[in-house]
């Protein structure tokens, strides 16, 4: 049993950390350590037309757009690469000095301490991270209940049965968090804005009447789509419609 | 000589008391003016109008006095005179006017005043009155139609055969549904006109541009005016002290009212084209800009300019619709109307200073301005040309942000750089591979859980099986003691009494143990015991089953047993466990 547990963690280990090499990394890495900037985002794009992906991969760019001076991508890739990885230091330091470039000062509405302290633990972990320890404890609080049914000591058993409830609590709650996260890394829930003025209005069409106005490199959410119009919430509350033109979602 | 005084002084009395009537023309045709005049030949301190039902009145009545020295005397007159329309034809008496005078009443003798239907009536509404010695108003409108909002010149004269001294007390009308301007007059114009064949002096009193705000019959309500009237008397070479002191006049105060007249304001053609905001008249429209490419946070100018004739000072200039983020001030206004004679014309312009904070192309709808050109009847749209303004980048490398960045708060990172590329391999990965939801993720999670469900199923299995297999021993239990008792009985007869009794007793202890279920390390004389009382087992038959284990025991270590005992034994044996199979069931 217990061979049967190492071998699935170790194929599911060898499975994740199946990672390419290419030599575009390391040109591309030193375009950017000489300055050309321009040469770098080529490299970079062409290793994302090779399909591949990572965080890192995100967060280079959006370093590379940054010095480019193109806010709005940077911000883009940063907050593609906060979504595939949500606990790394480096993108969310860089992600706060790209928003602030912006033009616009949006005050959060504060959060409830509550969802604060949820969302920073979700993001201990990756998806897949919680994902592996959703396994390790289920076959864990298994083994426990095993241990329960076919034990002889009663004593024993009492414990297995205590351990193996509390693994499976562990185990859901683990599952939960690796659901959440992925939800988030999926969803299409934001987009950050790509047109330097952009009218927010009251209704899905041109005549309607002007609310506020946002500019380029803000991360606002969306609720809604209609005939290629979005209605969209800043995270201040407010709520209108603009043109999906303006928009690229993260 | 006293009587003649008294005579004398009795008739200037009488003569100084006569209160007469008198009208300028009679006959008179309808609508014709004409001038009803009373007069008293002393100073009269209170009066009282005929009835004038028949009439209207145009003015007055007018209230006159003169003072005449004659002779060392002074002569006083006073006068009261109304200025008439007859409303009807038809012969009408004007009676009922008093005059009081010190503490007397007099009563004016009546008047007939023949009214006909004469031609020429229309215009008497405006010209009558050309009477010798008369004083009246007319009114000219420059125009007796006009739109809502069209220019209507209205100037008041005073005509007048007299010298008019002073003019003192003009009251204009209060153009109730107009906008007005003055046109101002550094000197009253006098001109000499003739009038049906009357040389008349034609005092302008005010000139006003009108602009109707609303349509329908529009009243301009009558104009009066007080003249002071200077008339000067003839010399009389007899008397030295008017000579000496040079001509004598006599000032008249004298009231005047004026005709209301009415103008026909139309209303504007409908339907009104959609950027039309109520200008009337004719104008020149332009939208200009001072530069097209520009740097972020330069200034740009936007001038609207608007030229011609029309209600200037009212002027709705049409917005310009800047694209949002302009910073737009508010705009400075340049005012110049020119009023002349005829029109009001002049100029208007809205200057707006904007401020472009964002980089990009703007382009500016055309701006639209309309106009109802009364002379055409129709609206007119000018548009301005298409204005596109192009805003750079400014030098410094913030752009947009230069602006805002002192207002916002948390600043603590400007001015820190990013953090470095990730210098590793990326771990870069191809698209969508990610473990949780995998079929390898629910393959782990599902594979250990059937393994928990197999594991689960063959222990309930395995024990299940073991129950089975003492149910079954329990029913063959009777059959395997009978087949060990035979064999028994085999050593029984061969004499070997060890054998048997060792037969015997694995024959008894396992039928025991088979049909009780009792596993032989638990197998014990108490536990048979208890299991024989637990299956309602005579006591008897109990015994007799713990005689033959315990004799069994015993013959196996004495070893001394005979074949007369082993028979015995083998019976009892065999009686019990038969008897135990019929009680069990």
């Amino acid at each position: 049993m217990k061979h049967l547990i190492l071998f699935f963690l170790l194929v599911i280990s060898s499975q994740l950390s199946a990672q390419t090499e290419s030599p575009l990394v390391q040109s591309a890495k030193q375009q950017y350590d000489e300055g050309l900037y321009a040469e770098a985002l080529l490299s970079y794009k062409e290793l994302l037309g090779q399909g591949y992906t990572s965080a890192q991969l995100y967060y280079n760019l959006g370093n590379v757009h940054f010095k480019l001076n193109n806010v709005a991508s940077s911000i883009w890739y940063f907050e593609k690469a906060v979504k595939l990885s949500p606990h790394d230091a480096d993108i969310n330091f860089n992600l706060i000095i790209a928003n602030q470039r912006i033009v616009d000062k949006i005050d959060k509405v504060p959060e409830s301490f509550l969802s604060t302290t949820f969302r920073s633990y979700r993001n201990m972990m990756s998806t897949d991270h919680w994902a592996k320890m959703a396994i390790v404890l289920f076959i864990l609080s298994l083994a426990a209940v095993l241990l329960y049914l076919m034990g002889s000591q009663a004593a024993l058993r009492r414990i297995a049965l205590l351990v193996g409830f509390a693994l499976f609590v562990v185990f859901v709650q683990s599952f939960v968090m690796a659901q959440q996260n992925y939800n988030a890394m999926v969803s299409e829930d934001f987009a950050i804005t790509f047109e330097s003025t952009i009218n927010v209005m009251s209704e899905p069409k041109e005549e309607s009447t002007l609310l506020f106005v946002i500019h380029e490199g803000l991360k606002v959410q969306i609720i809604e789509n209609s005939g290629g119009w979005y209605k969209i919430k800043l995270v201040n509350g407010k709520i209108g419609w603009l043109n999906e033109s303006t928009l690229q979602i993260i | 000589m006293l009587l003649l005084v008294a005579l004398v002084g009795f008739g200037s009395i009488a003569s100084a008391q006569s209160f007469t009537a008198s009208v300028s023309k009679n006959p008179v045709a309808v609508g014709e003016r004409f001038q009803l005049t009373f007069e008293l030949n002393t100073t009269a301190s209170g009066f009282q109008g005929p009835n004038l039902s028949a009439f209207n009145i145009l003015g007055g009545p007018n209230q006159g006095s003169s003072s005449t020295r004659r002779n060392g005397k002074v002569t006083s007159t006073s006068t009261f005179i109304y200025m008439l329309s007859a409303k009807k034809a038809g012969n009408f008496k004007i009676q009922g006017a008093r005059v009081k005078t010190g503490n007397k009443t007099f009563q004016a003798k009546s008047v007939t005043v023949k009214v006909g239907k004469g031609p020429g009536q229309k215009q008497a509404q405006n010209k009558s009155g050309a009477t010798k010695n008369t004083l009246f108003l007319k009114s000219v409108l420059s125009k007796n139609k006009a739109y809502v909002g069209e220019a209507v010149i209205v100037t008041h004269y005073l005509y007048t055969t007299l010298s008019i001294v002073q003019v003192p007390n003009l009251h204009l009308p209060s153009y109730n549904g107009f906008w007005t301007e003055m046109v101002a007059r550094e000197e009253i114009p006098v001109t000499k006109e003739v009038l049906d064949g009357v040389k008349y002096t034609r005092i302008e009193l005010s000139k006003t541009i009108l602009f109707p705000h609303k349509s329908g019959k529009l009243k301009i309500e009558a104009t009066d005016v007080e003249a002071i009237i200077r008339t000067t008397t003839k010399r009389r070479s007899n008397d030295i002290f008017e000579n000496f002191f040079g001509s004598r006049y006599e000032d008249t105060k004298s009231f005047v009212k004026g005709q209301p007249i009415t103008i026909e304001i139309l209303p504007l053609p409908l339907p009104a084209p959609a950027s039309y905001k109520g200008n009337v008249g004719n104008y020149t429209f332009a939208l200009s800009v001072d530069k097209t490419n520009v740097k972020t946070n330069d200034a740009i100018n936007f001038t609207i300019q608007l030229k011609g004739s029309g209600n200037v000072k009212l002027l709705e200039v049409p917005t310009i619709e800047f694209p949002t983020d302009f910073e737009v001030y508010d705009p400075k206004v340049n005012n110049k109307t020119k009023i002349s004679d005829w029109s009001v014309s002049g100029y208007k312009s809205f200057e707006y200073l904007t401020i472009m904070r964002q980089p990009g192309t703007f382009t500016f709808k055309p701006v639209e301005f309309t106009y109802f050109d009364p002379a055409k009847k129709s609206y007119i749209t000018l548009a301005s040309d298409e204005i596109i303004i192009n805003v750079e980048k400014g030098s410094d490398d913030n752009g947009g942000s230069v602006h805002t960045s002192p207002n916002k708060k948390d600043v603590q990172f400007i001015g820190k750089d990013i953090r470095h590329i990730n210098t590793g391999n990326l771990s870069l990965t191809t698209d969508g591979k990610l473990f949780f939801q995998s079929p390898l993720f629910y393959s782990l999670l599902g594979g250990p859980f059937l393994l928990f469900i197999g594991l689960i199923g063959y222990q309930k299995k395995s024990i299940s099986d073991n129950k089975n297999g003492s149910l079954i021993k329990k029913k063959k239990a009777g059959k395997a003691a009978a087949q060990k008792l035979k064999a028994a009985k085999s050593f029984m007869d061969a004499q070997d009494s060890g054998a048997f009794y060792d037969e015997l007793s694995k024959a008894m202890l396992g039928y025991l143990a088979d049909k009780f279920s009792i596993s032989g390390a638990d197998m014990s004389k108490e536990v048979a015991k208890s299991s024989f009382a637990s299956s309602n087992i005579e006591q008897a038959v109990s015994d007799d089953f713990i005689a033959i284990i315990d004799e069994c025991e015993m013959a196996r270590y004495s070893s001394g047993g005979n074949s007369a005992n082993m028979q015995d034994v083998y019976l009892k044996a065999e009686k019990t466990i038969n008897e135990i199979e019929k009680q069990v069931k």
